[in-house]
């Protein structure tokens, strides 16, 4: 198979696109597949461009996650994230791709469950939820519990 | 409860906790604190006892088969034995797998049709298990995970559904077209690359992000039902045009099972997807149960763990036959 972009050279490179539902595929050989890497953007290869979804960004520009070290291209390779920071260092990127993986929707749909960060937090919402069931003797023991914990400022 | 077509549903959670790297087995300290936190949320919520803690560390590979093939833990668990873990709820077939792909991966299974059934434990395990360090979680793509193909909701819900007319009368292609269609994922589960060995399939969603878990579970409920009223109805016509040639492979299957001395496990999954379709037929003189126990005992990992190595001629093949022709006697 030969390159789609230069017509010469074998084709080793397949790059697929996707515009919303629409999926295109370019065979490129590897020095064309790394003129796109590089000159994206730039208007050198003008076949490609025209199926492009108007990114500006080259994958070498990003810089590694400042937590974890991880790069975009350590992303690539992988498919997996090194941490949690890597979705803020990688945000426009990944943005870009949460379309393709999930469908157009990119907003979180679900309820938060309640999420306590103290031992404190989850004493108070369970006593909540005790009295709003009238289960009032549970509800007593917990409220004792939490008075333990602010009198005695022991850690749970 | 649709036994005659389902294996099993499963139910899968993902969560991490917001300040170690998702792979963890790059340090041993990491590790533990992810247990550590996991651990204490658990005793927050006073489920300690109904969670022990199972370590993979130093567990031969034989036994990380095993547990694999049981659906305790995950291949890709077994897989970073050196710093992975899991609490078990053995009541509600509940894991908390600890340090693979993600920090945590709650995973829960039945053996009928019931993804609902599943939800409650799931979620009284993850939240147990955020209230001593709360999940990263992010405002614009929910929950965080190593894989951004399982952020939102992190939910995976799977159906395994045994489908040999759907198969042999060629209507896979179809099946798999409406399956992907919506949305949804389509593997083989047995063989290596994804084979149909045994004609056993799963169906779970494919996207985590932007719905909510019911509707994920609707989803692939709903597709799941599709299936598994073709294959019903293809099985129907198979008994009222009294299919010689599927009738015969079906007793074959279980003369060869009840006498043969020697069974490999790839021609065990041949005659045992005739003998589970002849039992839900109501043409073989078997339980659905039975079958299905036997899939199971007869997996390498089961095998090994009842070698003896005592006989020099035992082989993993002949302990197979025999377990067999005890179980079909």
């Amino acid at each position: 198979m030969v390159c789609d972009e230069c017509k010469e050279r074998p084709a080793s490179v397949f790059v697929t696109i996707f515009r919303g539902e629409e999926k295109t595929v370019r065979n490129l050989c590897p020095q064309c597949a790394a003129k796109l890497r590089k000159d994206m953007g730039s208007g050198l290869l003008p076949n490609l461009l025209t199926a492009l979804a108007g990114k500006t960004e080259t994958d070498i520009e990003i810089l590694p996650c400042p937590v974890c070290g991880k790069t975009f291209e350590d992303f690539k390779k992988t498919g997996r994230l090194g941490c949690v920071s890597c979705y803020q260092a990688f945000r426009t990127q990944l943005s870009g791709m949460m379309a393709h993986l999930h469908g157009a929707a990119l907003h979180h749909a679900e309820q938060t469950p309640p999420r306590e960060t103290t031992r404190m937090q989850l004493l108070q919402r369970q006593m909540d939820e005790a009295v709003q069931a009238e289960r009032y003797e549970d509800a007593a023991k917990l409220r004792d519990e939490i008075n333990e914990l602010r009198k005695g400022g022991a850690q749970a | 409860m649709n036994h005659d077509v389902v294996l099993s549903s499963t139910l899968r959670l993902a969560r991490n906790y917001p300040q170690y790297p998702f792979d963890t087995s790059v340090s041993e300290g990491i590790a533990r604190s992810v247990e550590e936190f996991a651990r204490k949320g658990l005793e927050n919520s006073g489920l300690t006892n109904a969670y022990p803690f199972h370590s993979l560390r130093d567990k031969p590979s034989s036994v990380l088969r095993f547990l694999s093939e049981e659906g305790i833990i995950t291949d890709d668990l077994a897989r970073k034995s050196a710093t992975a873990g899991y609490f078990r709820n053995e009541e509600k077939h509940l894991s908390i797998l600890t340090n693979e792909e993600d920090h945590l991966r709650f995973v829960s299974q039945n053996n009928g049709l019931c993804l609902d059934c599943l939800q409650a434990g799931i979620q009284e395990a993850a939240q147990a298990c955020a209230t001593e360090m709360p999940y990263a979680y992010d405002e614009e793509w929910g929950y965080l995970t190593a894989s951004p193909a399982n952020v939102g909701t992190g939910f995976k819900a799977t159906i395994t559904l045994h489908l040999p007319l759907i198969t042999l009368r060629k209507q896979l292609g179809t099946a798999i077209q409406n399956v992907v269609r919506v949305g949804m994922a389509f593997r083989g589960v047995y063989g290596e690359n994804n084979q149909a060995l045994g004609f056993v399939y799963q169906v779970s969603n494919r996207t985590s992000l932007g719905k909510t878990q019911q509707d994920l579970v609707d989803g692939v409920t709903g597709v799941a039902g599709e299936l598994i009223s073709l294959e019903r109805e293809l099985r129907t016509q198979a008994i009222a045009e009294k299919d010689p040639a599927l009738i015969d492979n079906i007793w074959r299957a279980y003369g060869v099972l009840k006498y043969a001395r020697r069974v490999n496990l790839k021609e065990f999954m041949v005659h045992w997807s005739n003998l589970r379709l002849g039992t839900a037929m109501g043409i073989l003189p078997l339980k659905l149960e039975q079958v299905d126990a036997l899939l199971l005992n007869a997996q390498t990992g089961h095998i090994e763990q009842r070698m003896t190595g005592s006989d020099p001629t035992e082989t993993a093949d002949s302990v197979r036959a025999a377990l067999i022709r005890r179980e079909l006697d």
